[in-house]
């Protein structure tokens, strides 16, 4: 083994402390769990008012600005809002018809939703990425990626922000080809959105939240089968429609905590 | 300034990569407050127990803090005590007395590489043994840090080592590389593959807001964040840590006891002639490292890391370099994440000197 010199190295894309408490205040930043607890609410602002939070070290040197610029350059990295289970399939295996939210249902969610935020998602983007996910609709584990371009379901030209939603449709387009079929057909939109959420950046990624085996109702005739499968549909809809809102509302949220609305 | 007492050279245990040299001496009491009266100058110090297994010597340990405490009360110092233990010996009664005393307390355990690395004279694996204590401990002291070390052999259970011990309830793991083992370029690829795992894990539990302190990461990140800070904190050697061996003879750091970096005693005090020539040969910028880019992130000033891989405190070790190279990048990349992530939980950890406050105020707050 040998001493090698580190030629060049990139300047890390996060702030120094310095450069931190020159843009931003860290009372922007509460865990989800100190919010529970009034008193470590009251410390922290005690403390950053008297300014026991900040770094006082003074920075110098001609990389200082260079490295403040690379860190405002940075791309959000939104992270995945977990409402719903996210799978669904259709086979032998399958006692119950599936139900999924179309592309077009769920615009009209994110869309509506967004514009209660000032967001508008009617504009048209693309993100690319050398890592966008191959899926496999027969139950083999893909983690096979690809480099390119994908077009967004909506994108805000002002914020530029977009969002992709996985649906069932994605997960059937995005499949791989491999040496193994099934008379099943899984769908997994979560975890294919997990994996599309790590690939992009500035794109909230919403996926189907799926089914909800448990709430068949019971039939006692043919004609009752019927009745009982449209009263399933209608309120796996329902529950969908409200499991994809919140995702919708936590990304809000949370990008209202980033500042950028 | 931190005075390490290694109160005795034996030990109950017999680990593999023990650099300790094992003999019967054991540190008198005397000379232990003789140490307490070198460290009496007013100011804030650590007292460190350490060994061999210093709980082999709980008289001594009862003795020096009392002492200190005595110290303490007619205003001739401020002492915080620590005490570095392979648990074994560790008992309800000793806990009890650390809680009362404010004796920090940190644990040897190499996670499940504990049996293969960590055992007792016969050769018999500690896990078992230690798995009452560890639930003891963590109840009284949650905040007890875990320190773990990193051989060739154990390599690939490293990062499932680090999932066992917070499984366990750690939450402040200290990892350090073996730097006297037979390190090799084979190694290498591995022990990425350990850091990439590590830092998948780092970046869940921080996603939950669940506290965990990794010391490789914290460490690398902390070399960019608070890049002033962290040039002041290097190793100095002498400066900052004294360790005193059972006889009495002071050395500037634990791993360097040995009669060339002798540079005092606790009758004498001090050779400062010699303390200073020590730290100005540590302090020279080695030479292949005059033009690196990541120079000043990283810890190849460690003198008892040259020391060990290489038998000197003036050569680099080279395993030393490579684990810099690889680690670096992986936290770099780690932070990068988590701060476009803008999580909450890594920007007050990161950002704020409050932190442990906060943190504290939160873990004591119904």
């Amino acid at each position: 083994m040998q001493i090698e010199k580190v030629r060049s190295y990139p300047t890390p894309r996060y702030p120094t402390a310095v450069q931190f408490h020159e843009t931003e205040k860290i009372t922007r930043y509460m865990p989800r769990r100190w919010r529970a607890k009034r008193l470590v609410g009251q410390v922290l602002l005690i403390t950053a008012v008297t300014g026991l939070c900040s770094c006082t070290v003074p920075t110098s040197g001609e990389n200082a600005g260079k490295q403040t610029e690379a860190v405002r350059k940075t791309d959000l990295s939104v992270p995945l809002f977990v409402h719903g289970e996210g799978r669904g399939s259709f086979g032998c295996d399958s006692v119950l018809p599936p139900v999924y939210l179309s592309e077009d249902e769920a615009a009209q969610v994110i869309r509506e939703t967004a514009r209660e935020y000032g967001v508008d998602f009617s504009g048209k983007g693309t993100v690319e990425s050398r890592k966008l996910p191959y899926t496999n609709v027969y139950g083999v584990e893909m983690d096979d990626t690809y480099k390119g371009t994908l077009t967004l379901d909506g994108y805000d030209s002002v914020l530029g922000i977009g969002y992709e939603y996985v649906s069932q449709k994605d997960v059937s387009d995005w499949h791989k080809d491999t040496n193994i079929m099934s008379t099943v057909e899984t769908f997994d939109m979560k975890g294919t959105a997990e994996r599309l959420t790590n690939a992009v950046k500035n794109t909230a990624v919403f996926y189907d939240p799926g089914m909800d085996y448990s709430t068949m109702p019971e039939w006692h005739s043919e004609d009752d089968w019927e009745r009982a499968v449209d009263e399933y549909h209608a309120r796996q809809k329902e529950r969908m429609t409200e499991d994809l809102r919140a995702q919708v509302v936590d990304f809000l949220e949370w990008l209202r905590g980033q500042g950028v609305i | 300034m931190h005075y390490t007492l290694h109160l005795t050279d034996r030990c109950n245990l017999a680990c593999r990569y023990c650099y300790v040299k094992k003999g019967s001496r054991d540190m008198t009491a005397e000379t232990a407050k003789r140490v307490v009266d070198l460290a009496s100058d007013g100011g804030h110090h650590g007292i460190v127990f350490f060994g061999g297994e210093p709980l082999l010597c709980r008289e001594v340990i009862e003795e020096t803090v009392a002492y200190g405490e005595a110290k303490q009360k007619r205003g001739e110092g401020f002492f915080h005590y620590k005490i570095t233990t392979n648990g074994t010996l560790l008992d309800a009664a000793f806990l009890e007395y650390a809680c009362r005393h404010e004796i920090f307390i940190a644990l040897s355990h190499d996670g499940l590489a504990q049996d293969r690395c960590r055992v007792d004279p016969a050769g018999n694996g500690t896990a078992k043994r230690l798995e009452p204590v560890v639930k003891m401990l963590l109840a009284e002291k949650p905040y007890t840090p875990v320190m773990m070390t990193v051989t060739p052999e154990t390599l690939t259970l490293y990062a499932d080592s680090v999932k066992y011990l917070y499984g366990l309830g750690f939450r402040y793991i200290i990892c350090s590389m073996d730097h006297s083992a037979d390190w090799r370029e084979e190694h290498l690829p591995m022990l990425k593959r350990q850091y990439r795992a590590l830092a998948s894990f780092y970046r869940e539990k921080s996603k939950k807001e669940e506290k965990f302190y990794l010391s490789p990461f914290e460490v690398k990140m902390a070399s960019h964040i608070r890049q002033h800070d962290l040039k002041t904190e290097r190793c100095e050697l002498g400066k900052k840590q004294l360790s005193i061996a059972p006889d009495g003879r002071i050395y500037p750091c634990v791993q360097l006891i040995g009669e060339e970096y002798c540079i005092g005693d606790v009758t004498n005090g001090i050779n400062e002639a010699k303390r200073q020539a020590l730290y100005q040969l540590n302090e020279q910028e080695k030479e292949e490292c005059l033009d690196c880019a990541v120079r000043d992130r990283c810890n190849h000033h460690c003198a008892c890391v040259n020391k060990c891989a290489t038998g000197s405190i003036a050569s680099l070790s080279p395993f030393q370099c490579a684990h810099e190279r690889i680690l670096l990048p992986i936290a770099d990349s780690l932070a990068e994440r988590l701060y476009s992530e803008r999580n909450a939980l890594f920007m007050q950890k990161q950002y704020n000197d409050m932190f442990p406050l906060l943190s504290l105020t939160e873990d004591r707050t119904i």
